[in-house]
């Protein structure tokens, strides 16, 4: 018996919508992570301007923590002991940072320069898109506002509104790896490299509730005059 | 018992080390036996995981695994009925530029167990001081408790061996500020402690920086306002730490690394209670360790205030 128009149909739907779904197999993701360690470059390549910025950092100014503002996904994910929280959706992926409660979307289809703010109270940290390479999802990163990328790994490293990234998210069953890679030609001479591993943990993210008075120790800091 | 990294490669206890002992003159026995003695003691030279088994046989034994030239990874056991030794390298949680997952030299952990009494289930220690509670130590005493952190009763004993231990052994046991979760924290002075006793004005346990306000005398009646920086909330929720014990009002000495750039800030590092009982947080390594090796996480000083020794 032979296959009718309107019965091909369908058939090269579901046969398109399989081979979509195995090229974008989803790694398994899902869940609360805790950071437990990480690899930065010894020498993150820094040009001159970005020398002359990194010397000019003063955490009393320029940390972003004191004024309640995640300055950089990579300065997120290099805080300790708030976790994160990964759920995949159909369009989407939602990671929640309990550090700062920044609540970021990454869609997986658009175009990178169109896409809404990945977190949509701080757009400073910029327009993400990501999609599948097995069972990685990756995520690319720009239209970040010009600051300082990491305060705590490298205190004082810059970013400028150029810099892409790119992280690479690796699931290893109770694992997970993160590969991040900045690209900034205005501070940096080369790709920076850095690698943070997560452990799957049986918790929730808690709120974090970040006020400008205990930030800032309600305004002792200021006070305070430098030894 | 154990560490991470082994050695103290900068500051000012840059040299400090631990277990070297136990590395080297367990390698040395091993080179020192005859092929045959090699034969039954080495139970294979594929040392690219973790062991420690901690459990006891019935006569004596000294067992190898991994490799026996002088830079080798290993894991060796010696086991009677009466004692059990076991060291084991494995690999990096926290030192940056280790590669997770392959096994080092500066992560050791070893397990003492003698089974037929005295063996740390006992925690003889923790008995005696609930019998007989000590005085509250000077400074300098308590700073070498530090390198002895009562965390956990199992560990209790074993670490009152180490009260010369190094720096890598207090960066394990107590949470440093490079392991808070902001850079004012780099600011502040790791290697040598300072003491503050006064009385508590304000106390904020908050995101993401913690703080208590505490009015501190000094020898001619002038009053001074210390700010005493501490962990975030959440984590020290998750870490069991009891975040209302110290409260306004309460006469309480504080142990502080000291502010770099600013005067009369410290970074909490515990505190003596009026009662003269101690309050720490075991901290963030302790607890990471619990999570990866999926252990019960326990921290008494944290929990309720413990017996000063």
């Amino acid at each position: 018996m032979g296959i009718g128009r309107f019965q091909l149909a369908p058939l090269l739907a579901c046969a398109l919508i399989g081979t979509a779904s195995a090229a974008g197999t989803r790694g398994d993701l899902d869940g609360v992570w805790l950071f437990y360690g990480s690899q930065v470059p010894k020498d993150p390549a820094l040009t001159a301007a970005g020398r002359d910025k990194l010397e000019r950092y003063d955490p009393l100014r320029d940390d972003g923590d004191l004024k309640c503002k995640p300055v950089s996904f990579t300065r997120i994910m290099h805080t300790p002991s708030p976790p994160i929280e990964i759920r995949q959706k159909g369009d989407r992926v939602e990671i929640n940072y309990e550090f700062m409660d920044v609540h970021r979307r990454v869609p997986l289809a658009g175009k990178l320069a169109d896409v809404p703010y990945t977190v949509a109270d701080h757009p400073h940290m910029g327009r993400s898109l990501g999609r599948y390479e097995g069972e990685e999802l990756v995520v690319d990163t720009v239209d970040v506002e010009a600051g300082y990328l990491d305060t705590l790994g490298f205190p004082g490293l810059p970013q400028s509104a150029q810099m892409q990234t790119e992280e690479r998210f690796i699931p290893n069953g109770d694992r997970l790896r993160v590969i991040v890679t900045h690209t900034d030609p205005v501070y940096y001479t080369k790709p920076m490299v850095m690698t943070y591993d997560f452990v799957r943990v049986d918790t929730e993210i808690m709120e974090w509730g970040c006020t400008i008075e205990g930030a800032n120790y309600d305004n002792r800091l200021d006070a305070a005059k430098p030894k | 018992m154990g560490g991470e990294p082994i050695v103290t490669e900068s500051g000012r206890h840059a040299g400090n080390s631990i277990l070297q002992d136990e590395q080297n003159n367990a390698l040395a026995l091993l080179q020192s036996l005859n092929d045959e003695q090699r034969k039954a003691a080495i139970l294979g030279v594929d040392k690219s995981r973790d062991f420690l088994v901690a459990g006891a046989g019935h006569a004596t034994y000294f067992a190898w695994i991994g490799g026996s030239d002088a830079s080798a990874v290993f894991y060796y056991r010696i086991q009677s009925p009466v004692i059990l030794i076991e060291f084991d390298h494995q690999g990096p949680i926290g030192m940056q530029g280790l590669p997770p997952g392959v096994l080092t030299r500066q992560h050791i952990h070893t397990i003492v167990r003698t089974p037929n009494g005295n063996d740390y289930g006992k925690d003889l220690l923790r008995q005696h001081l609930e019998r007989h509670p000590h005085a509250a130590p000077s400074l300098a005493r308590r700073r070498m408790l530090e390198g002895a952190c009562t965390c956990g009763g199992a560990m209790r004993r074993t670490h009152t061996l180490l009260v010369s231990a190094s720096a890598a052994l207090l960066a394990l046991l107590i949470e440093l500020p490079s392991a808070a979760h902001h850079s004012v924290a780099i600011n502040f002075e790791r290697g040598e402690p300072i003491e503050v006793r006064g009385t508590v004005k304000e106390a904020h346990i908050r995101n993401p920086h913690s703080q208590y306000v505490v009015a501190v005398p000094d020898k001619d009646g002038a009053v001074t306002d210390w700010l005493v920086e501490w962990s975030d909330r959440n984590s020290l929720i998750r870490r069991k730490v009891d975040i209302d014990l110290i409260k306004v009002g309460d006469t309480v000495t504080f142990t502080l690394w000291p502010s770099l750039r600013l005067p009369n800030v410290g970074y909490f590092v515990q505190a003596v209670l009026a009662d003269g009982s101690v309050y720490r947080d075991c901290g963030f390594v302790k607890y990471r360790e619990a999570v990866v090796n999926a252990t019960q996480f326990r921290c008494d000083e944290g929990s309720r205030a413990a017996p000063q020794q």
